[in-house]
């Protein structure tokens, strides 16, 4: 009897211990040492000379590409319907071109997170990766997963490239001053910008939006008389910013922010690059006290905070009146609209006018070779292709002419039903000059952008990518006390703003904040030296 | 006349227990079959006020596909299920068997390898680079054939047969297999069916050795497939950030996901009525009895 309840007692405690372990049992994916280790690629990879017989093909450059290789990219997104008939038309022409055939492997949205850093560390069978600053490429390029391309490489391999892409781009890429992509060849606004009704603008005669004094009238007189219209809806995720902070903050006051990731920043125009932390700016501040005047007037919903409405959906069946996104988004979605007879009338704002304009870092999309890929020289005339052979550009941006697309004149194009069918995995990474505008695309959305690249202000530190290895656990602690202090704060939920801030900057302290501002403050000094 | 008032009030308050009970489903279906824009607008709906059937069109737009992924979910769970059951109550009868004489340090072994695991990364290199089981069916039904959770089960179980029959059987001749197979099995029912159910609603619900092993269409299975599904509408709208696509059709997410659940769940619902009876017999089993 004693020896059966023994046994229940260790019973229950293995299922508790089971229950307990189960959950340390998933979702941690990472800090694991890498595997594959980065082979120096030697610029003595020629194959093999044994192409006596077979027609010595050589292409414009003199590189020998007698033997037919076959190459293997990962793309992320998931596969497009038509692969296999664009794909064996792009096949076909780069056979002719450079005796290759590609073929793609596709990681679906729902699980790329997960596999992406698998494939590499696994160092499975693939030769090109799409690779981009969102998807981990720094942390990727350090563990060894990547080729790194020299200028002999590139110079040669992929001459026109190497010409058309501006310095800016290469010198973005680099990571510890080593280049591991080809990014895309199009300077890409990333600036936020205000979508809103201009119905209702008119509807309660509100002046003009241009400035954040106006667009503040204009959310609270919504807040007044729609009812049932939330004036104001975040975008969902985690942000460790207020969601108009890219607008109110970082454009208004024209900083640069560090991707909005870590409690710090720098003025475009300071030459020294001194750093300094938002929190304790009088700007950020004022932005505080504009915050709280709108959260008293009920400008965003209560449980802002833990809404997981999709504000793109909210603000296209009328339920919220103004969102914030890049010009892109929310082009599609007023072209969607539109295309929809929406009873809206919808219009884009920019509050901050005449303030400097920033291009996105060429990171956003780009190509990656394979540490172990046996194929570098091909690898790297297909990227070429791809980004500046009109013919291969297009029909791996749009697919087939005629079937996926219509050309509009030299510039743009019309999609046809039978578009979906080959979209929405990552072919952005080809990028360049060649592109094509949607027809649909709003005129409004893209003369915006002309005018903000005509204003794109180029500073020294363009180019400065902090190396975050240092300091990881220190940035993480930060990251939590700005989701937990600073979020409240700026939605205006902490009545007391001077004692909510003093609060925040007390808890930044202790979570490490003059270690990693020391850590950057060294890093950019060590740059800009390196610049001079 | 006293009982009678006592029936008809239990009777009641248990009819409205199990209505209640059904109000979750009746808002997962109903909600499925309602407008994209009804749902975003007012939340789900207990009835379809503006009915559309989009949701499922979509879902439905590669028949072939889906009818493949019912295929391949029906056969890891059965094969998978079976198997595991196979496995984990021969394990357990002969952790179960007091004359054997290193059980308490294969209990041990077992139980230590339920603390620690390698992480992601080693299991993934294990399955594909050392066993070569990607896109096999073999990496979905593998990792989950063997629980340990599930052999303590089994084993707290068997232990609670009498001695006596094994001793009995092997007077009488039997071999150890017989006994296992032709005594304790058919004693051990309630356990078995109890386990068997939960094998079963792993293999069916696992998504996860999909995700992780399969990148072959025809080896995809229910779950991971609308999980795909799912995943790639709400990403692709996410990743078109700042490429300018214009997406050229709403996407009726809200309603998707209803659809996918009443798709997803419905058949292995009728496994809970078969096991029902040994289910709660099964879990209480081991409690001291009078």
């Amino acid at each position: 009897m004693l020896k059966k309840s023994r046994m229940g007692m260790l019973a229950l405690a293995l299922t508790s211990a089971m229950i307990v372990g189960a959950c340390g049992n998933n979702g941690n994916n990472g800090n694991t040492g890498n595997t594959g280790n980065a082979a120096e690629p030697s610029a003595a990879n020629e194959p093999a000379a044994n192409s006596a017989a077979t027609s010595e093909t050589t292409t414009a450059g003199g590189i020998d590409i007698s033997k037919e290789v076959h190459l293997k990219m990962v793309f992320v997104g998931p596969k497009p319907v038509d692969y296999d008939s664009v794909f064996g038309e792009i096949n076909k022409k780069l056979k002719e071109k450079i005796n290759a055939t590609v073929e793609g492997e596709f990681l679906d949205w729902s699980d790329w997170a997960q596999k992406y850093p698998l494939k590499l560390a696994a160092s499975e069978d693939f030769d090109l990766i799409y690779s981009a600053n969102w998807a981990g490429y720094n942390d990727q390029a350090l563990k060894g997963g990547f080729l790194e391309l020299t200028e002999d490489l590139l110079s040669k391999y992929a001459p026109e490239t190497w010409a058309k892409m501006p310095e800016v781009s290469w010198g973005q890429a680099k990571v510890n001053g080593k280049l591991y992509m080809v990014p895309q060849n199009r300077g890409e606004s990333v600036e936020k910008l205000i979508l809103y009704r201009e119905d209702l603008r008119k509807k309660y005669n509100l002046p003009e939006i241009n400035s954040p004094e106006t667009y503040a009238t204009y959310l609270k007189a919504i807040a007044e008389n729609e009812k049932g219209v939330v004036p104001f809806t975040p975008e969902t995720g985690d942000w460790k910013y207020h969601n108009l902070d890219r607008v109110l903050l970082k454009q208004q006051q024209e900083w640069n922010m560090f991707d909005l990731d870590m409690p710090f920043a720098y003025k475009l125009t300071d030459t020294a690059g001194k750093v300094f932390n938002v929190y304790e700016t009088p700007e950020f501040k004022d932005l505080l006290v504009y915050y709280k005047d709108l959260a008293d007037h009920n400008v965003w919903s209560k449980n802002v905070l833990n809404s997981k409405n999709d504000h793109q959906a909210d603000f296209k069946t009328g339920k919220t009146a103004s969102i914030t996104h890049n010009n892109g988004t929310l082009g599609s979605l007023m072209a969607l609209m539109r295309q929809e007879n929406s009873p809206f009338e919808v219009k884009l704002a920019d509050i901050n006018q005449g303030k400097k304009k920033s291009v996105a870092i060429s990171t956003q999309n780009g190509t990656s070779i394979h540490a172990t890929s046996k194929n570098i020289e091909r690898s790297l005339m297909f990227i070429d292709l791809m980004q500046n052979d009109k013919e291969m550009h297009d029909l791996m941006m749009y697919g087939i002419n005629g079937v996926h697309y219509t050309p509009v004149g030299d510039t743009k194009y019309k999609a046809t039903d039978k578009n979906p069918n080959f979209t929405g995995f990552s072919n952005w990474n080809f990028n360049s000059p060649l592109n094509l505008d949607n027809e649909a695309f709003p005129q409004e959305a893209s003369d915006l952008v002309k005018g903000w690249e005509a204003n794109v202000y180029h500073y020294p530190l363009e180019t400065f990518v902090f190396d975050n290895s240092k300091v990881k656990s220190e940035i993480a602690n930060l990251g939590n006390v700005m989701l937990r202090y600073a979020i409240p704060l700026e939605y205006g939920l902490v009545k007391d703003i001077d004692k909510g801030l003093a609060e925040l900057n007390e808890q930044l302290k202790a979570a490490g904040l003059e270690n990693v501002q020391a850590e950057l403050q060294a890093q950019i000094d060590a740059f800009l030296a390196s610049q001079k | 006349m006293d009982r009678m008032l006592f029936s008809v009030i239990g009777y009641f308050a248990l009819t409205v227990m199990a209505l209640l009970c059904l109000l979750p489903f009746l808002l997962v279906v109903s909600s499925s079959m309602t407008n994209e824009e009804k749902i975003i607008l007012d939340g789900y709906q207990f009835l379809p006020f503006d009915f559309s059937i989009e949701a499922y069109k979509i879902l439905f737009k590669y028949p072939d596909q889906i009818v493949n992924a019912y295929l391949v979910t029906l056969g890891v769970t059965a094969v998978g299920t079976l198997l595991g059951l196979f496995l984990t109550s021969m394990t357990a009868y002969a952790l179960s068997r007091k004359d054997f004489k290193w059980r308490n340090k294969f209990s041990f072994f077992f139980f230590f390898t339920t603390l620690f695991n390698g992480g992601l990364v080693p299991w993934y290199l294990l399955i594909v680079n050392y066993l070569h089981m990607k896109d096999t069916p073999l990496a979905l039904v593998l990792p989950m054939l063997l629980n340990v959770f599930y052999i303590i089960v089994m084993k707290s179980f068997l232990s609670s047969i009498p001695e006596a029959i094994v001793e009995s059987a092997k007077i009488d001749g039997a071999g150890d297999f017989r006994i296992y197979a032709q005594l304790i099995l058919p004693l051990s029912k309630p356990a078995l069916a109890t386990i068997g159910l939960f094998l079963a609603l792993a293999y069916w619900n696992d998504w996860y050795n999909a995700l992780l092993f399969v990148s072959d269409e025809k080896l995809m299975p229910l779950q991971y497939y609308l999980y795909k599904m799912l995943g790639n509408m709400d990403g692709m709208r996410k990743a078109m950030m700042g490429a300018g696509a214009v997406v050229t059709t709403a996407l009726p997410t809200e309603g998707l996901k209803m659809a996918m659940t009443v798709v997803a769940t419905g058949p292995i619902l009728l496994a809970y009525p078969l096991v029902q009876r040994y289910f709660v017999r099964g879990l209480t089993i081991g409690a001291v009895k009078g």
